[in-house]
């Protein structure tokens, strides 16, 4: 190989400009897209939010849902339909499994540019006391955020996306994948190249299913934490229940202990949820649509790592009664009086009799939040899901 | 910050193009506050230790080159050496302590600091020019992370050369190095990471298949690890106009122990042969086969502890002890010039051996204790029953077809990629340079997986 | 002993040392010229050497030479 001996960096630039213009065509134009594995991360959030884009939108009665899993595993958009709940609304689902604020942000800034798509937006927190569990959450959610949004991001969105991290050298990550997208999709294009075959039918099964790949999600089952053996005071597990493999255990470890500095993660914590609270409401401030706020039941059981410290801030106030705020506090009690052993599968997610109350209590919660609708008639006959 | 962020390159950027629009004269000077802003943004103020010791050393040597007596001479050699190795071996103790950090590359800034004050020692002509070139050189930025280690006779008078030119043909090298050494750590190694990592968590768990493979895989993986970090810092090296030293030679086609380790980690041994074992040697000339011997393992133990001070590097550091003493007692010709290696067939076996017996002894070396590393060998040998696991947790990407063919390239490229320069030469006709660099920039991207950025050597 | 006698004993010496009876030395000849001398057989050849001129070498000496000129330096000083 012969870098040019007169004028190695002229020869260095080209190249670099020649992988930029490949990559950009390939990966960071949008072709790629309908290309990718809808069971990796990035490419089920692409079929998802394109699903949601391609919906024809009824501002009058469509609620978008954003959420984590918790969210996913909480809200059953089946039993809604199934038991007639939400009064009349329309409940569509962008819910990303390890998503968090930031997503959905700009999940919000790419399915609603202009504001008028949705009656209501729905985002859970995790409870309205702070609790010290901001780090971990933000590691989790910070990971893949970069490579799912990109094809939804818009130019005028990159320096938000990119000002949405800390430190210098997570943002100049943050940067690189804008500008090189094909990095985080090489796996991806790897295995598409391994297997062609197999990629065309996971994509056409996917496309088949369209918004019911998520609506139609049967969640977890009936296993609840009835088994676990757990100390609080040394945050040790002496028996786990049944469904917990090696991988959830270690999963698990981290809501177990009171972190190094709980004070800190707290302040940090009501910070983070209060910033992204702020600029969520700032999306759709003085527009007919309402951002409902859902305190889901995040932990099953009492765990020292994630339990709010005493005198917690309540991550609220001066939000909500801010002058044409959009912003919406459902009541936290209903709520809360799920978060027990009976209701959840593993400790941050619910099993399906968490699933069923959940449904009803939030979806109940939202028609009544919402003037003009109705809450369901009592009565609603059952109908079998399809 | 390492040499896998894309913010290292980002921030490298205009560091570069200033060093290349400066005028010749503020060149060094440059580096200087560059290496020490490196430095200072990772270890913080570790750097007032660091220009401690550079202060310390620059003195030490202008007391050995005004020395009158030849004791006046040594004793201010040791007044310089004894300071500086007992930083590093504080910290290297310290190691086994939780919450204490050691500075970035103390290990490789203390062995230049070394190689300065023993050179100045041998020959005062070797004395820096100035205290900011004998600085440059001490925090040269590119080789602080881990190495290789230049020695200041090579290093001082390409600083100064700078001051006049810069070489574009070794920018064009440089870039070359760069490239490859991320193709090979980023597509390779870092490909052979989950399967490593993976069966030396907990090697009882595991099946005969995954134990042997890993096994099998802890030198490639090692290889293609340090020697992909240090074609990156070579490269970087040469991007500030510095030609470094080769840090390996196609160590795996080596047919003794004694040529391996003149092709591995060359720098350190080259340092560890001039500094520590050819003196020893020197002391102990009249003791015949004791004094080689003990040379030898005094040199092959220091090999392993430098690591860090534990069992494991111990036990390591013994097991090639043996392994050159054996070879040098025994199996080396002896006398008049080297012979050839015979017949290729034989030198493929000779080959062999060597690379598993290094296989072996990275048991240990990458064992977090001395049961652990048993237990592996054992697993190995199939001694203790199989376990259950195979495969099924290794990422995508890194599963265990990736993983073979990482294997297969990593000895490949280890053994010399023989065959390679031929294709080079002939493709080097046909195909442009650019068109080189964006292809391998396409597959550093594409390819290259995401470990985190660490390199194994950044913890020594 | 004149340098050039020196030079004379020291090439008989090494021609036997390396088992080379073609081996021709110059000043700038280094060990990297000469095959099978390498950091072991340096050690040997400077335990020959001295035996042979009936000297001591120090390490800062040995390791200082550059070059067989260097050596011959030192040589031609110790036998003075």
């Amino acid at each position: 190989m012969a870098i040019s001996e007169a004028r190695p960096w002229r020869t260095f630039l080209l190249g670099l400009l020649l992988f930029w213009a490949v990559d950009t065509a390939i990966f960071g134009s949008g072709w790629y897209g309908p290309h990718q594995s809808p069971i990796l991360k990035t490419g089920d959030f692409w079929f998802t939010m394109t699903d949601v884009q391609q919906r024809p939108a009824d501002p009058a009665r469509d609620v978008l849902v954003l959420g984590h899993s918790r969210m996913g595993e909480g809200f059953s958009f089946a039993q809604v339909q199934a038991e007639h709940l939400g009064g009349g609304l329309h409940f569509v689902s962008a819910i990303m499994p390890g998503s968090d604020f930031k997503w959905w942000y700009f999940q919000l800034r790419a399915l609603d540019p202009a504001g008028n798509r949705y009656r209501a937006v729905v985002i859970p927190v995790n409870g309205y006391l702070a609790r010290p569990d901001a780090s971990s959450m933000k590691v989790a959610a910070d990971k893949g955020v970069g490579p799912a949004l990109r094809p939804f991001l818009a130019l005028r969105d990159w320096p938000a996306f990119i000002a949405s991290f800390d430190t210098p050298g997570e943002r100049a990550s943050a940067l690189a994948v804008l500008l090189f997208p094909g990095h985080s999709l090489g796996v991806d294009a790897v295995s598409w190249l391994r297997s062609p075959g197999g990629r065309r039918a996971e994509i056409a099964s996917r496309l088949a299913l369209g918004l019911k790949a998520r609506h139609e999600y049967q969640g977890y089952g009936a296993e609840d934490l009835s088994g676990l053996r757990f100390d609080y005071a040394s945050c040790a597990v002496s028996a786990w229940p049944a469904q917990f493999d090696l991988f959830r255990q270690k999963d698990s470890q981290k809501y177990l202990c009171r972190p190094a500095d709980p004070a800190g993660e707290t302040r940090m914590a009501e910070a983070y949820n209060r910033y992204w609270l702020q600029r969520i409401a700032d999306l759709y401030r003085g527009t007919h649509t309402r951002v409902i706020v859902v305190p889901v039941p995040a932990y099953g059981v009492a765990m020292a790592g994630v339990d709010p410290i005493a005198g917690a801030p309540d991550i609220r106030t001066g939000l909500a009664d801010a002058p044409q705020s959009p912003l919406l506090f459902l009541p936290e009690a209903p709520f809360a009086a799920l978060a027990r052993r009976a209701n959840f599968y593993d400790l941050v997610h619910m099993n399906r009799r968490g699933r069923t109350l959940f449904t009803r209590a939030l979806a109940g919660a939202v028609a009544q939040a919402l003037p003009g609708t109705t809450p369901p008639p009592p009565a609603a006959p059952p109908r079998p899901a399809p | 910050m390492g040499f896998t962020d894309f913010g290292f390159w980002l921030a490298l950027l205009p560091v570069v193009a200033l060093f290349h629009a400066l005028p010749g004269r503020w060149r060094p000077a440059w580096l200087l506050a560059a290496s020490l802003a490196y430095f200072t943004i990772e270890s913080g103020a570790y750097v007032l230790l660091l220009l401690a010791s550079v202060g310390w050393v620059w003195a030490a040597g202008h007391r050995i080159a005004r020395a009158e007596t030849d004791r006046a001479r040594l004793i201010w050699l040791w007044a310089g050496l004894v300071p500086a190795a007992g930083v590093l071996v504080l910290f290297k103790l310290g190691d086994a302590m939780p919450g204490i950090a050691a500075p970035l590359g103390i290990s490789y800034y203390t062995f230049r600091l070394i190689a300065y004050l023993v050179e100045v020692y041998w020959d005062e002509r070797q004395l820096a020019p100035g205290w900011l070139d004998f600085a440059a050189y001490v925090s040269f930025g590119p080789h602080m992370v881990s190495g290789p280690i230049q020695r200041p006779g090579d290093f001082l008078p390409q600083l100064a050369a700078l001051r006049h030119r810069l070489d574009p043909a070794r920018i064009e090298g440089g870039l070359q190095m760069l490239l490859n050494g991320l193709m090979l750590k980023l597509i390779i190694g870092d490909r052979l990471a989950p399967l490593v990592n993976m069966v030396d968590g907990a090697p009882a768990a595991y099946a005969r298949p995954a134990v042997w493979l890993a096994a099998v895989a802890h030198l490639p993986y090692l290889y293609a690890d340090f020697a992909g970090y240090t074609l990156i810092a070579l490269g970087l090296g040469a991007l500030f106009g510095i030609a470094g030293p080769p840090n390996f030679n196609a160590p795996f086609a080596a047919t003794n122990v004694a040529e391996y380790w003149r092709r591995w980690h060359m720098s350190l041994t080259g340092w560890l042969t001039d500094y520590v074992f050819m003196p020893l040697r020197m002391a102990t000339r009249h003791w015949g086969r004791a004094g080689l011997v003990l040379s030898i393992f005094v040199n092959m133990v220091l090999v392993g502890l430098w690591h860090r001070i534990s069992g494991t590097y111990l036990v390591f550091g013994l097991v090639q002890g043996a392994y050159v003493a054996v070879y040098t007692l025994w199996l080396a010709p002896r006398g008049g010039p080297a012979r050839g290696t015979g017949q290729p067939l034989v030198a493929l076996a000779k080959a062999v051996c060597v690379f598993v017996l290094m296989d072996a002894a990275l048991i240990v070396w990458f064992a977090p204790a001395l049961p652990s590393a048993a237990t592996e060998a054992r697993m190995v040998l199939g001694l203790l029953p199989p376990g259950p696991r195979l495969f099924e947790e290794l990422p995508e990407g890194a599963d265990i077809k990736a993983a073979c063919i990482a294997l297969v390239l990593a000895i490949y490229i280890g053994a010399g990629a023989p065959g390679m320069a031929a294709i080079r030469a002939r493709l080097g006709r046909h195909v442009p340079g650019w068109a080189w660099v964006a292809l391998k920039l396409l597959l550093i991207s594409l390819l290259g997986q995401d470990n985190g950025g660490a390199f194994i050597y950044g913890h020594f | 002993m004149p340098r050039d006698d020196i030079a004379a004993r020291l090439t008989d010496l090494l021609r036997d040392f390396f088992r080379q009876p073609a081996l021709a030395l110059a000043e700038e000849t280094t060990a990297a010229d000469v095959p099978g001398w390498d950091s072991l057989a340096h050690i040997d050849l400077m335990v020959t050497i001295e035996k042979a001129f009936a000297i001591r070498l120090s390490t800062r000496e040995v390791r200082g030479m550059k070059n067989i000129g260097a050596l011959l330096d030192i040589l031609a000083q110790k036998t003075a």
